[in-house]
């Protein structure tokens, strides 16, 4: 990781005294907020949209499993496609399984990141020592692990919207009688 | 008033218990300067550590009755020379950062003594030198607002004239309540600006004196020093026999 100038200056933290939030002084859309002051946060981001990239490219595969269930469902009859009788598809949970496995990474990349935001701290000088005296009493933990949550609730989310897509389109393809 | 009351701290390593401190009482009025002296392993820095809550200790700090907690660390401040700013940094955006977290913070101080140091203001602190690093180190602490001014060997790494600077500006500086914990070895340099010594030696307490009362016995800081530490003036000498 590289640590470069002029970066987050809240830590994700906010100052009791003045009564004000880290977020609305610096813009709850910067990226700097998340992470802890002064923290190069573009090789991390970027690795983990990588991942999350890998992790989506490999749950596509679940359409080649969904055509190849619905392909079993039909016999060609005199060259017309018609539905087996008593054919019935593998359910959603069986073919979409084995698809999310390279979200597995991205969740423990991120969880070691929080570790690492603290060791952030200890590197070149003990900062530690200074977020420790913050007036905000979980301004330490929200800079090391705001970033990473964020990345984590952003890929539940694309978890969840590329599982309902899938489950749309299962209902889609495969026909209600031959559904398990 | 920060009080010191009983403190202690053990160190545990593979050899058993180390006592780094033992039975420590003192009290920080405000508006004191006091300087803390001691051999190296004297638990110096253990003691400031202690009262900022970095480490456990037994017995109680307490600020103006009440313990530290967050509601009240900010005013304590702290300058160590392993230093606690961000090296990615620059002086502007800590400014920003101070001006944040602590509705105290001495703005117009900061300015002041970062022209008097003729220190570059956009520059990453990365890129300073250890002397720089150093000044800027102190500068935080003196403009965060605090009554209570932690400082642990500030100095290290800066040349005579720079010291000297420094300590002319601290007492043309600082405000009637502020008060001053400085751990420092420089103890001739800052004989002139401590009101008061204090000197530890293996965890305790072994002498605690006001620099004026030294003066009128005519003594100096160092003798002081030597007599509650125990100086073997003929240590050398034996040992080159």
């Amino acid at each position: 990781m590289t640590e470069t100038d002029e970066r987050s200056l809240c830590g994700g933290g906010h100052s009791k005294q003045k009564g004000r939030t880290g977020g609305k002084q610096a813009g709850l859309w910067k990226p700097e907020i998340y992470f802890p002051p002064g923290y190069g946060y573009e090789e991390e981001r970027n690795a983990a949209i990588l991942l999350m990239g890998l992790g989506t490219g490999l749950s596509l595969l679940f359409f080649m499993s969904l055509h190849q269930a619905a392909e079993v469902l039909y016999e060609y009859r005199d060259g017309e496609r018609v539905l087996r009788e008593g054919a019935v598809a593998a359910s959603f949970g069986k073919l979409v399984s084995g698809h999310w496995g390279l979200y597995v990474p991205l969740f423990l990349f991120l969880t070691a990141m929080m570790v690492y935001h603290y060791i952030y701290y200890f590197r070149g000088t003990r900062s530690i020592y200074l977020m420790r005296r913050l007036p905000g009493r979980w301004t330490v933990l929200k800079s090391c692990v705001a970033g990473p949550l964020l990345g984590m609730g952003l890929a539940a989310a694309a978890l969840t919207l590329l599982y309902l897509t899938y489950y749309g389109l299962y209902l889609l393809v495969i026909p209600v009688g031959c559904r398990p | 008033m920060l009080e010191i009351r009983g403190l202690g701290k053990r160190y545990y390593g593979k050899l058993g218990g180390v006592e780094a401190l033992k039975d420590i009482d003192l009290t920080l009025r405000q508006g004191e300067i006091v300087g803390l002296f001691g051999e190296n392993g004297a638990g110096k820095t253990t003691l400031l550590k202690s009262i900022l809550g970095f480490q456990s200790y037994e017995g109680k700090v307490l600020l103006d009755g009440e313990r530290i907690h967050h509601g009240n660390i900010g005013r304590l401040s702290f300058a160590t020379c392993e230093h606690s700013f961000f090296p990615n940094l620059t002086p502007l955006s800590h400014r920003d950062f101070y001006r944040l977290h602590f509705g105290t913070f001495r703005e117009k101080r900061f300015d002041t003594l970062m022209d008097f140091f003729e220190l570059p203001r956009r520059e990453a602190l990365k890129g300073y030198s250890t002397g720089q690093k150093n000044q800027f180190e102190v500068i935080l602490a003196l403009c965060q607002g605090a009554d209570y001014i932690l400082m642990d060997e500030p100095f290290a790494g800066n040349d005579i004239f720079n010291r000297e600077d420094f300590y002319k500006m601290l007492l043309g500086i600082l405000e009637p309540q502020e008060s001053i914990l400085l751990s420092t070895h420089l103890i001739e340099e800052v004989e002139k600006i401590v009101g008061r010594a204090v000197v530890l030696r293996k965890g305790r307490i072994v002498g605690d004196v006001s620099t004026l009362e030294l003066q009128e016995q005519g003594r100096t800081l160092t003798d002081y020093m030597k007599e509650t530490c125990g100086y073997r003036p003929d240590r050398v000498s034996k040992a080159l026999v």
